[in-house]
């Protein structure tokens, strides 16, 4: 009887002594977690190109956890598809906000636009590829651009289609026809960049929509032909290019037309789909080709994808998915160095976003800057060209107007 | 030899329609099959062929049996195939078809090979009318039109037994003779045993040679013509005659002077 | 005019494709009053398979095909076997929801295997070299799948027509029961009815394929043939022929000259307008079966 209970007593004195050793010498140093909301459009009408940001993003975050990791913090990703549907955008960050997160990568214009008032709610930055919804910058709030609006794309093409018009010698009006997918991202560039191209000289034939999955685009090119278009606009993915460059050539179209898309719109499934009917056409970006071996960036692609994935997959959106985590990756690491780590969250990373001046980008873009005013990264842009079935520069470093919004 | 033995038969497991059914249709024979409205009379016919299954319907009790095999296992496209066709109360014609492929389909069943043309020209034989209306739309035809084709369409495939579901029905008289005096010279020149299936219990027991009376699921009386055309009863409720042939009148409709239940 | 020519040229070859589409709708239909809500995933999967054996296992083209039609044919047993088989006696509705689960799944496990890359290329079997008549501009590939296409409708239409498995499809159609009692076997014809209408989907999901490649966006085309079909009458074959022809010409048409009025594409809008149009004077559709009853 007795025995048992002094058993238990010496017990419970070794614990309580065990108890008081733990706290007297402190609990071990644990990093500060920072999670980040990937709004994934993986599936549904961007699927594909969704999937290589996420690759690109995703590659890039797991490449400085092994080389380069942030001092006092760890990186959670966490990501869900919202399949380029607007319906799925606010539930998914609402989660997200109950998760905790302290900032986000946006996929597409649909979320900048469904997004753009609850985020300045939450203050949450997010970083965002959906160039097309202008409202995000008036006032400017949580959204931060990776390029320039849309209809900046379409100015620069404007510019150096006019630059070589007229070193031709042409006296006339160049004519310039969208011919362009019919969803937000699509119109990206109607509204501002038109008048601004007829501000600038051209004459604006009336642009042309299509919906869906096309098979057959010679309605719409031989409007253009009868308008006389020199100048064909789009911005839209390599499916949507390669039907229009295909129909295109079966018109003989090509040699009197110049053929221009957006970031999206080339890659190495626009060539296999149009074949010949690629060569000359144009493609608008605000990133270097992988062409450009000696660029620091691109090598630094090569090698992230050697070491994670095994080879290297020369999709151009992947490029596009490591900008934003560049972005991102310098943004908390400036504001871990700033405020310290454990005070990471979603208002230092606003902070750090908007008063660290460049973030070098390693020359796969200009280096970013973003200030308490600007949302937008950088005021140029790069035009290239397929060649022998291969995107080469054709003019970098376009300067454009950066069309109010 | 078909013959039923005390068969049962429940639709969705719980409503029971046949009580322990009886019957028998020797070879060659042509058996009648009387009984008011209801009776069980077309569900008897389905439990033979199998159609039951369609609608939820099996035989939870006896045996059916038609040259020592036993039909309650097979299928219906089976049992068709083993010589037991069916004119459908109704008709039942593929309505979309024309004639001469309405009884093309019947040809499935044959058990010996030989060309349609053939087959086609037997039935015209029996049915001269169909003939001159091959190529029309089967639902656009008469009622005796269609019976011609349905009774065809069974018959095409050289059967050794037909079973017949009311092909009186809607139909004139004139024709119901007409197709009463077809029935009795297919039954005789193609050896074919029949179980006909009528409301019009004269005619039916004008031709066929051995008889059965259902009502309620049950097989209330069975004889041969004779003695069935002499039963009191069967003249009473089933042939409209009282006495000694006379019509009744109205007024004793109501006063029956006979027993009404059989049991 | 030329630009009419033009619309009414492109919009044969697509309305063909409507139409190669419908028809495997409307045998199933007919058959079994199951709407198959799957066509277009059936379409899709078609596709895939024959780009699988052509080019990921690297076979010839024509051993490539003939793989996938293999395929094709054993998927329409097993859907009729293991998904209709087992629903016998229920309602139709349940059949139907049946058919969409199975494009669902279909669209699933088609991205999980191969949504690796958006579009897939088929080796060159139709060459799309331009053919010019008439001012019209057409290439060759355009041409010989319209001519495909038409002739494999045509064979299915004699087929239903004159031989004894379509007349006893036709009339099992008509009265399930009868035709039991005939002697035919329901279940042999609902096997060859699915199997008719998968193969149906893999020959347009190749010829959909060459054009412009195969991807997980094939299975929309399907959304345009359902107005199709309903349009030709859910149960005539020539009437979806004809109606597919007809939506394919009229979606250009309107695009032609309807989009620059409206400043916007009608080509997704234009089967249902027509429809809407056509139903309210006719409507089982252009060429539908009527109820025939008599009193």
């Amino acid at each position: 009887m007795g025995s048992r209970k002094n058993s238990i007593g010496r017990l419970g004195i070794i614990l309580v002594g065990v108890l008081f050793t733990m706290t007297a010498f402190g609990s071990p140093v644990v990093a500060k977690e920072i999670k980040i909301g990937v709004f994934g459009d993986v599936t549904g009408p961007i699927a594909f190109t969704g999937q290589q940001f996420w690759k690109g993003y995703s590659d890039y975050f797991k490449w400085i956890e092994k080389h380069d990791p942030i001092p006092g913090i760890t990186v959670k990703l966490l990501m869900e598809d919202t399949a380029y549907d607007p319906k799925r955008y606010l539930p998914v960050l609402k989660k997200f906000a109950a998760k905790g997160i302290s900032v986000g990568y946006i996929m597409g214009t649909m979320g900048t636009m469904t997004m753009d008032k609850q985020l300045r709610k939450l203050k949450i930055p997010c970083v965002s590829e959906g160039s097309g919804y202008p409202r995000a910058l008036k006032p400017p709030g949580y959204i931060f651009l990776l390029r320039p609006l849309y209809p900046d794309f379409l100015a620069a093409a404007c510019i150096h289609y006019m630059d070589l018009w007229k070193k031709a010698g042409n006296k006339e009006k160049p004519k310039l026809m969208e011919i362009t997918w019919d969803v937000p991202y699509g119109r990206g560039c109607i509204k501002l960049g038109e008048p601004w191209a007829e501000k600038y000289g051209f004459e604006v034939l009336p642009y042309q929509l299509f919906s869906g999955q096309p098979n057959d685009l010679s309605t719409q090119l031989l409007r253009a032909k009868k308008l006389g278009a020199d100048l064909i606009y789009s911005n839209h993915l390599e499916g949507h290019q390669a039907v229009l460059l295909k129909d295109a050539g079966r018109l003989g179209l090509l040699d009197k037309m110049q053929f221009c898309g957006g970031s999206e719109s080339r890659g190495k499934q626009l060539n296999e789909l149009a074949g010949k009917a690629a060569e000359g056409a144009w493609s608008v970006s605000h990133f270097v080709d992988w062409s450009q071996t000696d660029n620091k960036g691109i090598q630094l692609a090569m090698d992230m994808q050697k070491e994670l994935r095994g080879g290297v997959n020369y999709e151009t959106q992947y490029i596009m998915g490591m900008i934003p985590a560049m972005i991102t990756a310098s943004a908390i690491r400036y504001a871990a160095a700033t405020f310290g780590p454990e005070n990471v969250n979603n208002e230092t990373i606003y902070k750090a976003l908007t008063t660290m001046g460049e973030i070098n980008m390693l020359g796969l873009t200009p280096n970013v800057k973003y200030s308490p005013t600007e949302r937008r990264p950088f005021k140029s842009m790069n035009i290239s060209k397929c060649v022998n079935g291969e995107w080469v520069e054709e003019k970098y470093d376009i300067e454009i107007p950066w069309l109010k919004p | 030899m078909l013959s039923l033995n005390n068969v049962e038969v429940m639709f969705n497991k719980v409503i029971l329609v046949l009580r322990g059914v009886s019957l028998q249709v020797p070879p060659n024979a042509i058996v009648a099959l009387l009984g008011a409205n209801g009776a069980g009379k077309t569900t008897t016919l389905s439990a033979i062929t199998g159609l039951i299954k369609t609608e939820l319907g099996e035989v939870t009790e006896g045996s059916i049996e038609f040259e020592g095999k036993n039909l309650i296992k097979m299928t219906t496209d089976g049992i068709a195939q083993i010589g037991i066709t069916q004119v459908l109360e109704g008709r039942r014609l593929f309505a979309q078809l024309t004639v001469e492929e309405n009884l093309r389909v019947g040809t499935r069943a044959k058990r010996k090979r030989s060309p349609i043309k053939k087959d086609l020209d037997m039935i015209y034989g029996y049915f001269p009318k169909l003939r001159t209306m091959r190529h029309a739309t089967a639902g656009y035809c008469s009622g005796g039109e269609q019976q011609m084709v349905s009774i065809g369409r069974a018959m095409i495939s050289n059967p050794k037994m037909m079973l017949l579901d009311e092909p009186s029905m809607g139909l004139s008289p004139l024709l119901v003779r007409e197709i009463f005096r077809i029935i009795e010279t297919v039954h005789g020149e193609m050896a074919t045993s029949m179980l006909l299936v009528e409301q019009n219990a004269p005619s039916a027991l004008d031709i066929a040679d051995h008889g059965y009376v259902m009502e309620n699921g049950r097989i209330v009386l069975d004889g041969t013509r004779e003695e069935l055309k002499e039963n009191e009863d069967v003249k009473e409720f089933y042939m409209g005659l009282s006495g000694v042939g006379q019509k009744k009148s109205y007024r004793d409709v109501k006063h029956y002077k006979r027993r009404k239940r059989w049991l | 005019m030329e630009e009419l020519l033009q619309a009414i040229a492109s919009g044969l070859v697509v309305g063909s494709l409507y139409s190669l589409v419908g028809v495997g709708i409307v045998v199933i239909y007919k058959s079994t009053h199951v709407f198959n809500f799957a066509q277009g995933g059936l379409l899709m999967v078609g596709a895939y398979l024959a780009w699988f054996f052509m080019v990921r296992l690297g076979m010839p083209i024509w051993i490539g095909l003939l793989g996938g039609l293999a395929c094709a044919v054993l998927m329409g047993f097993l859907i009729e076997r293991f998904g209709m088989r087992r629903l016998v006696g229920q309602p139709i509705l349940s059949l139907i929801i049946v058919t969409l689960a199975l494009e669902a799944l279909i669209d699933g496990v088609v991205t999980l295997f191969w949504g690796d890359r958006e579009y897939n290329v088929y080796p060159e079997f139709i060459p799309p070299e331009p053919v010019e008549f008439l001012g019209v501009i057409l290439s060759l590939q355009h041409i010989i799948i319209f001519i495909i296409t038409m002739v494999i409708i045509g064979i299915f239409i004699l087929f239903f027509k004159y031989s004894k498995w379509g007349l006893e499809m036709r009339a099992v159609a008509e009265d399930q029961q009868a035709a039991m009692c005939m002697g035919i076997s329901t279940k042999t014809v609902f096997v060859i009815a699915w199997i008719i209408s998968t193969v149906l989907a893999y020959l347009g999901g190749v010829l959909l394929g060459s054009i412009n490649g195969v991807s997980t966006t094939l299975n929309q085309i399907a959304g345009n043939c359902f107005p199709v079909v309903l349009l030709g009458g859910l149960e005539s074959i020539p009437g979806v022929l004809i109606a597919g022809l007809i939506v394919g010409v009229l979606e250009y048409i309107s695009g032609q000259y309807l989009d620059p009025i409206v400043g916007a594409s009608t080509r997704a809008v234009v089967p249902y307008f027509i429809l809407i149009l056509v139903l309210i004077v006719k409507p089982y559709g252009l060429f539908g079966l009527k109820r025939i009853e008599r009193i």
